[in-house]
């Protein structure tokens, strides 16, 4: 075998159109063709500007929390329009007549990219990313427990996302779904680089979603402001701690499975084969004893951004903050109860179908006080439609929908009629698009200003959430219905013509979305044109209520000149109710942050290699890079100069520019929250 | 122009438009699912749904009303509503929301234990069910009446019977289910999982898997004929071809296009399969380049299914 | 939950944030304990498989009865019972202060008594293998050769790790940051005992007596 491996001249992106062009090849050429020509375009564009170094110097290499933040965004970001566009061209598939324009493997593919980059390219990246950039600022800590770890999480993340990519270029991806259920994804049915692809661009995630963990919860169990006891915590921290948990024990299952996954067609292993006492039903159970978990991974942060949106624009203290705080944790501990509701029908005895199915139930309890916590905020209030609001609001309407839907599956014997059909597929689209996505978007249109400086274009972005609105409602209703006509999911034509109108809808449902995610493209763009009059320099440009509100924005490198002395759940709305423009300072010490190092990008990018390498079979390149990897923490271990020092004098210097700034920032009605007399600074009610 | 006139003249147009909407949303209503059931397993699968989703609605619909209606009356400009910022707390509310929750909860959760003791697959539906093995593999069902037949993709079953199916697979994962007369179970290889059902008034319905298996998954289905008594008696009377025939041509990854009556196999064959699967099958991959012969055999087939669904008026 | 978890201890007031080394310690052993507690959740998982293997997952391999003896198990679990005791003299040891001398030769002898261990696993395997029972037979040998192998490879980079320990020792000196390593080793190392505690009840133990 050559050092290339399986790696042969096919497997190039261009070739097999060039072979035999057809629509569907051509397509599957053109997208490889994209992320080629857009790779080319980003580095000519950088090279053109000027942008290399400071992008490196500024960004690649930093370890600052806000900057890991931002690009976790970013890579979820451009994921999510890769995702977005793949499930535009497979409603375009169902809707053109049978068996339409993609092969059955090539619509297979695009189902399991669609479905992995969603969960773990988007959610995973876009949660992590807003935690990164909130969770300190709001606990009063100045940056992650272990920086140097986070920026390795993140590049891993990266390391993931670009092999997904490359699977557009080199070779194919798999087509067992995002679940890639053995024996389909064995070595004998599946002999191709697919499912390899799927299991190494998982692994380097799920390792760096594991370190994430354990770096939140390190630090908000050991770097919370004095006097912020785990009770005054603000309730995106609770979520986040909760999240950490289940990221910390739910993402090993998935790293075991995989790991099996590879040794079974590499090796000749037996854990899942069907024959010589292997059991496929252990990877249903390991993958879904993490796929559970990772519902509510994905979930319990957007909880978080909703606890906090909602109250700022309702003007209004959040209500039944015990009781949030009570049903999240429930809510974490509940979903390690539940993961066999995914096969219920795998044969099991009824009882144990039936322990889960009310199992699944119980969490309906907990997440439903909280949709009537965000409801009674909003109660007696004074709301105010920003984005991030009516992204809110869209999310408590829309739940509720799919929490119907949920309880309905729970029970196995309507699982039975549902299970693999569009109903489901409906389902938990139904919970994740409102449930996660629009919380991320609320989420970055209201911390935007923490890590930019400056608002969001409000006008784009309220067309955005329309455009996701109604196009989600005109994407998945019709899936319901015909998920009880007896749909299955997964299907790349439908002979039926009675689904024909119903797919058509979801059509338009899904250019809808794109039209919301295009939408949001402008919306960045315009900001980023407009963001002289979008600036808040003062911070806290929606009267909010949380520490994070207190800082200028954008948020220097420090975070905080001294660290605020907590004695109650608001700190912020206190010292407003005050009178205060600024926190108090306590005392100004000598800090050190971490120094900017290119080494997290160097190790991911060596394990990125070793993981392609693998793919391929090219065992000893992957050994090689295997080495190189540890030998790069070696020389880390080594560097014990990784602090820079900020001087009391410094901090000091800062707080007094603040405090200058905040005095001369005019005061601004709520009237013209919108308008670009919002320089930030707190709003004061027209009376 | 017609837009324009439905605009101005609605009396005249409307009611021929509203029609035709509705005669499209109509034909839209497919009969292949668990809403329009033939059988009492999926008639009851069916009214757990409607059950569930009544039940649902007394926790649901004051967040679906209460979300718009505050949104409406609480807004900042031109609400009613009053307001009262440090309002974030009340022991009545607290109890309504978790003792509704809870409540609603336990309802559905009482009516969950009934309604899976009631409807476990694996318990029977009635005396002497008739039996059949059945084995899923790589786009083709084949179906043992022990000692009488085998058949490939056909399943033919006397009306208001209860039947029990021995499942197993033999390449991937595969999902066994006949919407409108049961819930679905999975066919694995190397495993054995049962359904039981009864079946309802004759006619002339389709299963299939729902389990994504590869290149021709489109035509991984089956037709289920429900039949008189008599007729199925003589449906087993059918001339049949040999097993052998079936035996070998079965065990490639294909779909299938051959005869679909056979005579049955060697006793334990069924259970044989089912503890080595490859016995039943040559393996190969369910995934194929574009160009590859097995790959074109699979579009043929695939574009002769089109065909006939073209010429059946479009019924699966 | 105690009124103030933060790292600058009990002081109730101005305590400043500070990053400094002396706290970072507690922290990144504190995140360590938690790196740890993944860990046992993919060696749990492993032994799930091998328990349903070990039912299911003969085929036609040899069974867990006729495979297994106790002779070499045991000594294997003796050398790294006895390892984990000379640790803990190692890292108390270094609590109170003892020379950097004493130190490296109390971790010389741990390495050392897990390089035992390590041998006697290989050779074991070794012997299988040539007999034919290789992880490629059934689901029941593959299982056991990936639990026990994920254990072994858990003490082999135990063991590199103590190596590179003991040149970054001479480099540096016994400073704070070589003293949380090696306690991190130590936790690292106590885990592998007290996960082969299980292992050898479960597989080799039961296995047995089945």
């Amino acid at each position: 075998m050559s050092i290339l491996g399986s790696l042969d001249l096919n497997d190039v992106f261009i070739v097999p159109f060039l072979k035999e062009p057809t629509l569907s090849t051509g397509i599957a050429a053109g997208a490889g063709g994209i992320v080629v020509l857009g790779a080319l375009a980003v580095a000519l564009l950088l090279t053109v500007k000027g942008w290399w170094k400071p992008l490196w110097s500024e960004w690649l290499t930093s370890l600052d929390h806000k900057k890991i933040g931002v690009m976790y965004v970013v890579l979820a970001a451009i994921m999510l329009i890769r995702g977005v566009l793949e499930a535009v061209v497979m409603r375009a598939q169902q809707v053109s007549p049978a068996p339409g324009f993609l092969s059955v493997e090539h619509h297979a593919e695009l189902f399991s990219t669609h479905g992995t980059i969603m969960i773990f390219f988007v959610a995973m990246p876009f949660l992590t990313g807003v935690i990164n950039v909130v969770m300190p600022l709001q606990i009063g800590a100045r940056d992650m427990e272990f920086p140097f770890m986070n920026a390795v999480s993140l590049w891993l993340s990266v390391g993931g996302a670009a092999l997904v990519m490359a699977s557009l270029v080199v070779g194919h991806f798999e087509t067992g779904g995002w679940t890639a259920y053995p024996p389909y994804t064995g070595i004998k049915l599946s002999p191709n680089e697919g499912v390899d692809y799927w299991i190494w661009s998982l692994a380097l995630t799920s390792v760096g979603t594991t370190l994430s963990g354990i770096n939140f919860a390190v630090t908000i169990y050991k770097q919370r402001a004095p006097g912020m006891d785990l009770m005054k915590m603000p309730i995106f921290a609770w979520t986040t701690l909760c999240t950490a948990i289940l990221m910390i024990f739910a993402m090993m299952p998935l790293t075991v499975a995989s790991f099996m996954l590879a040794l079974d067609r590499h090796a000749g292993f037996h854990f899942f084969t069907a024959s010589n006492g292997g059991n496929m039903m252990n990877f249903a159970n390991m993958f879904w004893l993490f796929g559970h978990p990772e519902v509510y991974i994905l979930i319990l942060p957007a909880f978080g951004v909703f606890s906090h949106v909602i109250p700022t624009f309702s003007g209004k203290k959040l209500y039944g903050y015990t009781s949030l705080v009570w049903a999240t944790i429930a809510i974490a501990v509940l979903s390690f109860t539940v993961w066999v509701h995914h096969f219920f029908t795998m044969g099991q005895t009824a009882n144990l179908n039936a322990i889960f199915g009310i199992a699944t139930m119980t969490i309906g309890v907990p997440t439903g006080v909280k949709v009537f916590n965000w409801l009674l905020t909003m109660w007696r209030g004074k709301l105010r439609f920003s984005t991030a609001m009516l992204f809110s609001a869209g999310f408590m309407f829309t739940f509720v929908i799919g929490g119907i839907t949920g309880v309905m599956l729970a029970n196995p014997t309507i699982d039975f009629a549902t299970h693999n059909s569009l109903f489901l597929v409906a389902h938990f689209h139904n919970m994740l698009i409102p449930g996660l996505l629009f919380g991320m978007f609320a989420a970055v249109n209201y911390w935007f200003p923490l890590a930019f400086g400056f608002r969001l274009d409000e006008t784009w972005g309220r067309r955005s959430f329309w455009f996701w609105m109604i196009g989600f409602y005109l994407a998945f209703m019709p899936l319901y219905a015909i998920g009880l006509m007896g749909a299955p999911r997964r299907m790349a034509f439908f002979t039926d013509p009675a689904y024909f109108p119903w797919l058509v809808v979801a059509m338009i449902g899904a250019l809808c979305v794109l039209a919301g995610l295009t939408s949001q493209v402008i919306q960045i763009w315009v900001s980023v044109k407009n963001r002289e009059s979008l600036m808040v320099p003062a911070g806290d440009p929606w009267d909010g209520r949380g520490l994070e509100w207190s800082l200028g924005c954008p948020v220097p490198e420090y975070d905080f000149t001294t660290v605020p002395h907590i004695t109650s759940r608001e700190p912020w709305v206190d010292a407003k109710a005050a009178g205060k423009r600024v926190m108090d300072p306590t005392e100004f010490v000598d800090i050190h942050l971490p120094k900017p190092t290119g080494m997290p990008i160097l190790v991911a990018g060596v394990a990125t290699v070793g993981a392609f390498a693998l793919i391929f079979e090219m065992w000893l390149i992957a050994a090689v890079c295997f080495v190189a990897m540890w030998v790069l923490v070696l020389i880390r271990s080594y560097d014990t100069d990784w602090e820079e020092t900020i001087t009391a004098e410094e901090l000091r210097e800062g707080y007094e520019a603040h405090k200058r700034l905040v005095e001369t920032t005019p005061k601004v009605s709520l009237d013209d929250e919108f308008t670009s007399k919002n320089r930030g600074l707190i709003l004061e009610e027209a009376v | 122009m017609l837009f324009h006139d439905l605009y101005k003249r609605p009396s005249r147009y409307a009611v021929p438009a509203l029609m035709a909407v509705t005669a499209v949303w109509l034909s839209g209503c497919a009969e292949n699912g668990v809403m329009t059931p033939l059988g009492p397993v999926a008639a009851g699968e069916r009214s757990h749904l409607i059950s569930f989703f009544l039940w649902m609605l007394p926790i649901s619909l004051p967040l679906l009303v209460g979300t718009p209606w505050i949104a409406l009356r609480y807004r900042r400009r031109g609400g009613k509503g009053k307001y009262d910022p440090n309002w974030s707390h009340s022991v009545a509310a607290e109890t309504a929301i978790w003792g509704g929750a809870t409540l609603t909860f336990l309802i559905v959760g009482w009516l969950t234990w009934g309604h899976v003791m009631g409807e476990d697959p694996y318990k029977p539906t009635g005396k002497d069910p008739i039996h059949v093995q059945v084995i899923g593999s790589e786009w083709k069902w084949m179906f043992i009446y022990p000692d009488k037949m085998a058949t490939v993709n056909k399943l033919v079953l006397p009306q208001h019977t209860p039947v029990v199916f021995d499942i197993t697979a033999t390449g991937a994962m595969q999902s066994f289910w006949i919407p409108r007369l049961a819930g679905q179970i999975y066919a694995m290889p190397g495993m054995g999982t049962k359904m039981n059902l009864t079946t309802g008034d004759t006619s002339e319905i389709f299963g299939f898997n729902s389990q994504f298996n590869g290149a021709a998954f489109p035509l991984d289905k089956f037709e289920v004929d429900v039949v008189t008594k008599e007729q199925y008696d003589a449906f087993l009377q059918e001339p049949k071809h040999p097993w052998a025939q079936l035996e070998a041509a079965f065990k490639k990854t294909a779909t299938w296009s051959g005869p679909e009556l056979f005579e049955p196999p060697m006793k334990d064959y069924w259970m044989k399969v089912m503890m080595n699967p490859s016995i039943a099958t040559d393996g190969g991959a369910a995934i194929l380049p574009d160009n590859s012969p097995a790959q074109k055999a699979i579009d043929k087939a695939i574009n002769q299914d089109l065909h006939l669904s073209q010429l059946n008026g479009g019924a699966q | 939950m105690s009124a103030t978890m933060t790292n600058t201890g009990a002081a109730g007031h101005s305590a400043p944030h500070d990053h400094g080394h002396h706290d970072k310690t507690s922290t990144v052993i504190f995140g360590f304990w938690i790196f740890l507690m993944s860990d046992l959740i993919a060696f749990s998982l492993m032994i799930a498989n091998y328990a349903d293997a070990e039912w299911h997952g003969i085929a036609n391999g040899p069974s867990p009865h006729e495979l297994f003896s106790l002779g070499l198990p045991t000594i294997e679990t003796m050398a790294l019972l006895i390892s984990t005791f000379t640790f803990g003299l190692c890292t108390l040891g270094m609590k109170y202060g003892a020379s950097m001398k004493r130190t490296v030769g109390w971790l010389v002898l741990t390495l050392a008594l897990g390089a035992i261990f390590l041998g006697i696993e290989l050779y074991e395997f070794h012997e299988f293998w040539t007999e034919g029972n290789t992880p490629q037979v059934s689901g029941f040998l593959t299982a056991y050769y990936s639990l026990v192998g994920l254990h072994g490879l858990h003490v082999t980079s135990g063991i590199i790790w103590g190596i590179i320990l003991m040149v970054q020792m001479k480099h540096f000196g016994m400073n704070d940051l070589l003293k949380s390593r090696l306690v991190r080793l130590g936790l690292f190392w106590h885990m592998l005992d007290i996960v082969w505690i299980a292992l050898f009840t479960k597989v080799y133990l039961m296995g047995v007596l089945s």
